[in-house]
């Protein structure tokens, strides 16, 4: 196969892996932006608590922990934090402006990327596994185990959540909140609890995310910054509220990053990223999913 | 009555000439206090706390004080960011009235600073801002108190350019998107292409990316025979693993921190992966060993080029003007502190230290390598002048005209 052609693929899969990285926090936000109406700017530091769980499991002193239940110990850890998180802070502001919800939030995320900064110092923590190490080679394209994981993940991730909210009684619940907030309160669904439930499986979705990607990176207090701000780029791209399309649009946004840090520049990546974000807005200011509503 | 008035007033008389005649305590004398820019929040706090720890060390090895004044450490945080820098340098200066001040850690920083010290007249000594542009700037440049021990860019371009061209035809560069690496990248750039070294690809990164295989993928497919990466500890060793994911078979020189102790702490699940990278700085594990030894053991964890040299600069270049402020002039102020740097010429482990007419310094230049996931200690350079601004232009079209001439 020519050189051009395996570059081409490979810069592919990067985009691709890319994309599903993107896709698991996007998830998470696009949900909590459905459910509650809140743009939870800590959602990248609940993936960084993600992180820092996963270098503490991986290591406990004198106890090796199968891989797997760790992801699934760092799932509800996160999930939990977020609980504690909905309870403490969101809950008291859900009917409150966008302003003090945000406010909410960034402080949210202060605390937690300082709490982190006091607890492992600013080191970075690595946290490889086997499966980061493990490098398969096909056609002259070398790519981690790990990577292979993240997308095999992201996949069943997103269908058993597309099953989730239309198959159970509490995913039901999440749509009939998303669509009409005051029916739901008139006809007896409990919002906050629907609200609540929702956090805790977004966070649980941002701990996933850190323990199938930390491996292949650094752990360190900044790691979620600029991850919340990609991820609602792409919330914002897929059509605020809409789920599907968020997840799409984030691997829009991992394969134009890809392609373009490949072929032209890596340092413009951002802002080419961000500039299709604006030029999209400005042609469809409802998203790529999201329909036009007319008051 | 009158016998016991005379006899007390003796006695008070007495107790107060012991009084003046007393050696001064650290206690009593005046302290010092040494003001640190550095970032210690931020994507690249790792580098603050490592400043913070050196110039702790050197504080303590100093015994806490100079010639009876205690020494104290003001730390200020600059984010790594010119805005911040400016306001930290403020604060040290107009509200913390330090008498000297080290840092700002990253060169960022330390190029955003020169207009607030040049202004307040405290004296400012870098100890790892590499940019060449802050050259330029100091002492004869017009900023008297400004002070660099570190070399900057373009003297170890100079140095290690020749080097890197010996065995190679194609290179890529590679560096972060700071002052830092960007006023590397700048200084071999020319060199480079002097010797007749090909640039496939130059690349910067932003701090704390996650991400590099888009472009390592496109810098396999140039196919380099090396790699130059001008990268801290921890971008370096996300950037070094995800190289070695994508198979990139090259020699990989560093102007960074890649083969560090503190990057093999990073790395220490896979020590082979900095393996045989060739590393220039002026610093070197194994330049100083018992002081590597002893930073261990103080701090549980190991030195590195940023903590080095914030320990060697408080140690010896800042308190040693501190010292010779108070011996020589009778008191330790921002000017007779400056005067002191002006003048200073003084060994040390990172080689011997004395300003030129720019307030720079040409410390040792270090090669180190990593051996089978241990730092290997090469050896040093000299670093000297070279040739800048107009001298460097007329030194180039001298060799263009010899070139035309042959």
């Amino acid at each position: 196969m020519p050189i051009e052609v395996v570059i081409f693929i490979e810069h592919i899969i990067n985009g691709l892996t890319l994309g599903a990285f993107y896709a698991l926090i996007t998830l998470g936000l696009s949900l909590i932006f459905g459910v509650a109406r809140l743009v939870n700017f800590a959602h990248g530091d609940i993936f960084m608590v993600g992180g820092y769980t996963l270098f503490l499991l991986l290591n406990l002193s004198g106890i090796t922990l199968p891989y797997p239940l760790i992801v699934v110990l760092v799932v509800v850890v996160t999930a939990l934090v977020g609980l504690l998180i909905e309870r403490v802070v969101i809950h008291p502001i859900l009917n409150r402006s966008w302003r003090v919800q945000a406010v909410a939030t960034l402080g949210i995320s202060i605390v937690l990327q300082n709490l982190a900064l006091i607890l492992f110092t600013s080191d970075p923590k690595q946290t490889p596994t086997i499966y980061s190490r493990q490098i398969i080679e096909i056609m002259d394209i070398r790519i981690s185990v790990q990577r292979l994981i993240i997308l095999v993940a992201v996949i069943f991730i997103f269908l058993a959540l597309q099953w989730f909210v239309k198959h159970t009684q509490t995913g039901k619940a999440m749509r009939a909140v998303s669509q009409n907030r005051e029916m739901c309160q008139i006809v007896g669904i409990d919002v906050p609890r629907i609200a609540m439930i929702t956090f805790a499986i977004s966070s649980g979705l941002a701990g996933l995310a850190a323990a199938l990607m930390s491996p292949l990176f650094s752990v360190m207090p900044t790691m979620g910054s600029l991850l919340t701000l990609k991820a609602l780029a792409a919330v914002i791209l897929g059509g605020l509220g809409q789920v599907n399309g968020a997840f799409f649009a984030a691997f829009l946004l991992g394969l134009v990053e890809a392609l373009f840090s490949g072929y032209v520049s890596y340092a413009y990546r951002d802002v080419v990223s961000f500039g299709l974000f604006v030029l999209i807005l400005f042609v469809r200011p409802q998203g790529l999913f999201g329909r036009r509503v007319g008051l | 009555m009158k016998r016991r008035i005379f006899r007390l007033s003796l006695a008070v008389m007495a107790l107060c000439a012991l009084t003046l005649v007393a050696p001064v305590s650290a206690q009593d004398a005046e302290p010092i206090k040494i003001g640190l820019y550095a970032p210690m929040t931020g994507p690249i706090a790792f580098l603050g706390e490592g400043f913070q720890y050196g110039a702790t060390l050197a504080i303590e090895d100093l015994g806490g004080e100079i010639e009876g004044h205690p020494l104290e450490l003001v730390v200020v945080d600059n984010k790594c960011n010119p805005t911040d820098a400016v306001n930290a340098v403020r604060q040290l200066i107009e509200i913390e009235q330090v008498h000297v001040i080290l840092g700002g850690g990253c060169s960022s920083a330390t190029v955003a600073a020169q207009p607030i010290i040049a202004e307040g007249g405290v004296p400012a000594v870098s100890a790892t801002s590499t940019s060449p542009s802050i050259y330029e700037g100091m002492g004869v440049g017009g900023n008297i108190w400004q002070f660099r021990v570190n070399p900057d860019d373009l003297i170890m371009a100079y140095a290690f350019a020749e080097r890197i061209a010996e065995g190679t035809e194609r290179i890529a560069l590679v560096a972060e998107n700071t002052d830092f690496g960007r006023g590397a990248l700048a200084s071999y750039i020319p060199l480079l292409q002097e010797h007749g070294v090909e640039i496939v690809s130059e690349d910067y990164f932003d701090l704390g990316t996650a991400d590099y295989r888009s472009a390592l993928t496109r810098i396999r497919a140039s196919r380099p025979d090396a790699l130059l990466v001008v990268m801290t500890e921890r971008d370096g060793s996300t950037f070094m693993r995800q190289l070695r994911e994508v198979g990139i078979d090259a020699t990989i020189y560093s102007r960074g921190t890649l083969t560090s102790p503190l990057f093999l702490e990073y790395t220490a699940d896979d020590p082979t992966i900095s393996e045989g990278v060739l590393e220039f700085s002026f610093w070197a594990a194994g330049l100083d060993p018992e002081h590597d030894q002893r930073f261990l053991e103080r701090f549980g964890t190991p030195n590195s080029p940023h903590r080095g040299m914030s320990y060697y600069t408080t140690r010896y270049v800042i308190a040693e003007a501190i010292r010779n402020a108070i011996l020589n002039h009778g008191e330790a102020t921002p000017e007779t502190i400056r005067q002191e740097l002006k003048a200073l010429s003084i060994d040390t482990p990172i080689g011997h230290i004395e300003f030129d007419d720019h307030n720079q310094a040409y410390p040792f230049g270090t090669i180190q390598t990593i051996e089978d996931g241990q730092p290997v200690f090469v050896g040093t350079i000299e670093l000297r002048p070279i040739p800048r601004g107009d001298e460097a232009e007329a030194e180039a079209t001298e060799v263009a005209d010899e070139e035309a001439g042959s």
